[in-house]
């Protein structure tokens, strides 16, 4: 075989190190420092004693330090007492320096009650424990907390101490807010050896501690405050966390630079409530009586606005007298003092009128006024009955303003001029007999020249609706003085006498009668049916005057009525003029007056010369007007007053030219004398030779052979009743009549007279023919 | 069998075989030979392959300790969950009546391996020390070692599968430990050393011991 003769090749192994022995070496460099390294960082043993293993498992629950895993259980048995658990931890031997004596050791589970929720994420990730590191010596035995540890005095930060009259919601790990930040948290509460108070010791995170001030105030924030009651309610809660968990909150700074920060184990008062903590400095005000003040609600105001609350009230031993106490600002601590003055402002509400709106919502609220000069401080005082006068030697104008009945009127009310206020009303007493209220006025120095003697105030206050079957008038100074009210005045006579200090005037109930500058009046009625107060006083329509007073007389046969009657109208006060009192008037044939339904009745008067007089008998029906001013008058007689009446329409040709005005019977009784006034255009109508018939109702006729033959003018005569006439042929008509001219008032027509057609010119001009 | 081994080798006939393009061609001369087809070199049997073979399992021995007591794997399960080494995550699984999937893993993870390195090292002793076993069982050993190699790469596998499709934050993340690197390390170096073995040197040491 060839390959037989093929020479042997020896393999010769290589002399040389084969490279694929850097394999092993790198592999045994990297297990070498692997071991070293193991070995180097092998944990170290502790043992922590534990009242319970609960929630400790072995190889499992691990030792963490501010979150970083440190070392883990290795080992857990019971004590040889049975009296716990030693658990034996193998530590990270970098936390081996932090081993020592006083390190303190708890377990952290996660805590879920009505009161806080805590370590929730050992829900998910099991149990651990943690550490606090502290000093000594070194140690490998240790015993655990049984709840986390209080911070200590030396960590960064600011460890205060508050006092508490009660716990509250409050728990260790409560949150101390800010603004409703959180800055620290409870970190131990005791209650004092006294068992009086609670100390609870807070901790304020280092980057917070600038905000605590040594004049800083704490409070407790636990839950809900509701307070409330008419007036509304005031629901005040910090944070949801703090519903929850309770919690603590912090006024906030008021100059940061005013107060010097607080120091280490400071002490501090935990307030009850925000308002309590806020409020600075509080002061006793006694009250005669304490209606409308409610602890928590009722308001401090000063000049209008709310700088303080009442906290509490409460009645001395004998049951008479109230002390509030009240919370004012601190900086309101320099002001109070001796003649610091306090009374109650109640709100007002009337049917006639409405004031103090803002009062009425805010309800019964504490006023208070700061003098500004110095005196003796204290926190005691005596409440005044009413809101104190402004003393009458304060600069500008006082008045006196008379008036009936208060009304609206009220201290405080705005006095307006042209809807400005310009002054008000301090002060209102009865007068010495009771009969009428005076008000003490103040008008400010620089309106005092709006007043002089010539003034007219009024009550402006409210609405003032007027109206009638023709339109309504609403009247308002200004809508401040619709809420709140006002009074006001106009000055009718600029150079008028200047109006002396505490001068006398009348304030009158509205604007209309304080600028009626009025003429008094007074009618004597046989019956004052339809008459009262205000009945107005009309002249075509317009009114003139009012009713001030309806009276019976002495004799008691008649009644006396005073009224004003407004200066325009002074011409009616003579002694001829005629007053009566206007009814409606409701019939078959007439109605008239109907307006006298909605509105009432009212006086009206026809005037007349003579002197001027100011007492009248007022007549108890309208007179009848014999004579009117315009047109033709004349008078026709006749057997009966037939259904001839006031206000009967005469006719001419159908068309209506006169009335009657009236009728009454002759001296003599043996006919009546009916007063009829032509219209001035169709006075030529009437002459001499005229024949006047009544066309009232209908003239029915019967004849054998000519039927039956009805004769009426109009329909409206039929019911109503009517005068007609006719004139003659232009030859035998006759002069034109004068005034007062007698004609004879037929009871029926002569046929021959409607047949007859003359032509009068009824233009003056003689324009038409 | 006996016909068998009575066969003359190739070395023995002087052929040398490329270990590239596999021509078989004649020893020509005791320079170093190169192939007539492909230029490759050319040995009688794989140039140093014991030396190789013992250098790459020593190192894989390493990385076997090292792949054992580290962490292969961290599970963490709402929260839970710690480092687990091969042998830890078997017996938790065994613990949580997984028995199938722990048999695999065992196999697959520790069983495999080992053997595999055990064997190794068994035939390399057999040619250290020329102990006298029979060939074919041998052989036989080999084929089965260098057939199994690549599967001791499945727990790898699963580890690389969970890691990436396990990652749901708080509820459950799966993330590999130094330990998958050391076992990739001893699975990649048994499988080098398996094939840097010669199994013809199986044969030679029968061969001198016949002689």
């Amino acid at each position: 075989m060839s390959s037989d003769n093929l020479a042997k090749v020896q393999v010769h192994p290589s002399g040389r190190l084969s490279a694929i022995w850097i394999l092993p070496i790198i592999a045994a460099l990297i297990g070498g420092w692997l071991i070293y390294k193991a070995v180097n960082e092998a944990p170290i043993q502790i043992s922590i004693a534990f009242d319970s293993g609960d929630g400790i498992a072995v190889g499992k629950t691990e030792v963490q330090y501010e979150g970083v895993v440190i070392g883990k259980v290795s080992d857990v048995r019971i004590q040889p007492d049975l009296v716990g658990i030693i658990a034996t931890i193998d530590m990270d031997k970098r936390a081996a320096p932090s081993m020592l004596s006083n390190t303190q050791f708890w377990l952290v589970k996660p805590e879920v009650s009505l009161s806080g929720i805590s370590g929730l994420g050992t829900v998910l990730s099991g149990n651990y424990i943690t550490l606090r590191v502290g000093d000594g010596q070194a140690t490998t035995d240790f015993t655990a907390l049984a709840s986390p540890p209080a911070k200590s005095l030396n960590d960064p930060g600011l460890h205060l101490v508050l006092n508490a009259q009660d716990l509250g919601s409050l728990s260790i790990g409560s949150p101390v807010v800010y603004k409703k930040f959180e800055i620290g948290d409870v970190q131990s509460y005791q209650l004092q050896a006294d068992g009086k108070d609670v100390t609870i010791r807070v901790f304020i995170k280092p980057e917070y501690a600038h905000l605590v001030q040594a004049n800083s105030r704490f409070w407790n924030a636990s839950g809900i405050s509701i307070k409330g009651g008419l007036t509304g309610f005031d629901i005040r809660t910090e944070s949801i966390t703090s519903l929850l968990r309770g919690g603590i909150g912090l006024t906030p700074l008021e100059d940061i630079n005013s107060s010097e920060a607080a120091q280490n184990s400071d002490e501090f008062t935990l307030f009850d409530d925000y308002l309590e903590a806020k409020a600075g400095i509080l002061v006793n005000v006694q009250f005669p009586i304490a209606a409308g003040i409610e602890a928590d609600v009722t308001k401090v105001v000063y000049r209008g606005i709310v700088i303080g609350q009442v906290q509490d009230v409460d009645i001395d031993q004998s049951l008479s007298v109230f002390t509030a106490t009240i919370a004012l600002p601190p900086r309101a601590a320099a002001f109070v003092n001796s003649h610091t003055r306090f009374w109650i402002r109640k709100p007002q509400i009337s049917l006639s009128n409405l004031s103090g709106v803002g009062s009425l919502l805010s309800g019964t609220r504490i006023e208070l006024d700061i003098d500004g000069n110095s005196a003796d401080a204290t926190r005691n005082f005596v409440a005044l009955k009413k809101a104190p006068i402004l003393s009458t030697d304060a600069p500008g104008l006082h008045l006196t303003l008379t008036v009936d009945a208060l009304k609206s009127i009220s201290r405080g009310m705005s006095i307006l001029y042209r809807s400005i206020a310009v002054g008000s009303i301090l002060d209102y007493r009865l007068t010495n007999d009771g009969a009428s209220i005076e008000l003490d006025a103040h008008i400010e120095p620089e309106y005092a020249y709006l007043v002089n003697s010539s003034s007219r105030f009024w009550n402006a206050s409210g609405l003032d609706i007027r109206g009638g079957l023709n339109g309504l008038k609403i009247r308002s100074a200004s809508l401040s003085s619709l809420i709140l009210g006002g009074i006001a005045f106009y000055t009718p006579e600029m150079d008028a006498p200047e109006a002396k200090k505490e001068q006398q005037f009348r304030l009158f109930n509205d604007h209309e009668s304080a600028h009626t500058v009025g003429i008094p009046i007074t009618f004597t009625f046989e019956e004052g049916d339809g008459l009262k107060e205000g009945t107005a006083i009309r002249y075509e329509g317009i009114e003139v005057g009012t009713v001030n007073s309806v009276a019976l007389n002495k004799t008691l046969d008649g009644v006396i009525v005073t009224a004003t009657l407004k200066e325009s109208a002074r011409g009616a006060a003579m002694s001829n003029t005629q007053f009566w009192l206007v009814k409606p008037e409701l019939g078959l044939t007439r109605s008239a007056n109907l307006g006298t339904l909605l509105t009432g009745e009212y006086i009206t008067f026809k005037l007349g010369g003579g002197k001027p007089t100011f007492s009248f008998t007022a007549l108890n029906a309208p007179p009848v007007v014999q004579q009117e001013k315009r047109g033709l008058n004349i008078v026709l007689t006749a057997r009966q007053r037939s259904s001839v009446k006031e206000g009967v329409a005469v006719s001419y040709r159908g068309v209506v030219v006169g009335k009657v005005t009236g009728h009454s019977l002759a001296n003599t009784a043996d006919h009546v004398r009916i007063y009829v006034n032509i219209d001035q255009q169709y006075a030529p109508l009437v002459r001499a030779n005229s024949k006047f018939w009544n066309a009232s109702g209908l003239d029915i006729g019967f004849k054998l052979f000519g039927g039956a033959q009805i004769k009426s003018d109009s329909v409206e005569s039929i019911l109503g009743g009517g005068i007609s006439f006719a004139t003659p042929e232009v030859d035998v008509m006759g002069a034109q009549v004068d005034e007062g001219m007698v004609f004879s008032l037929h009871s029926s027509r002569d046929d021959d007279w409607v047949k007859w057609q003359p032509q009068i010119d009824l233009t003056l001009d003689g324009e038409d023919k | 069998m006996a016909d068998r081994t009575s066969l003359a080798t190739a070395k023995q006939r002087d052929l040398m075989l490329c270990h590239s393009c596999h021509k078989l061609q004649h020893n020509n001369s005791t320079a170093p030979q190169h192939c007539q087809r492909c230029g490759d070199s050319l040995h009688f049997r794989h140039s140093d392959s014991l030396a190789k073979t013992w250098a790459l399992c020593i190192s894989s021995a390493i990385f076997l300790v090292l792949a054992n007591v580290y962490p292969i794997m961290t599970v963490v399960y709402m929260g839970k969950g710690n480092p687990d080494t091969i042998i830890s995550g078997v017996i938790l699984l065994a613990t949580h009546g997984m028995i199938p999937i722990a048999a695999v893993v065992f196999i697959a993870s520790v069983a495999v391996p080992l053997l595999k390195l055990a064997s190794l090292f068994w035939l390399l002793c057999l040619q250290h020390f020329k102990w006298k076993m029979d060939a074919k069982q041998c052989t036989q050993m080999y084929r089965m070692v260098k057939f199994v190699g690549r599967w001791s790469m499945l727990d790898l596998f699963v580890i690389a599968m969970l890691v990436t499709l396990v990652d749901l934050g708080g509820i459950a993340t799966i993330t590999g430990g130094p330990a998958a690197t050391y076992f990739s390390t001893v699975v990649v170096l048994t499988m080098l050393a398996a094939h840097t073995f010669d199994p013809r040197l199986i044969w030679d040491l029968q061969e001198h011991a016949n002689e």
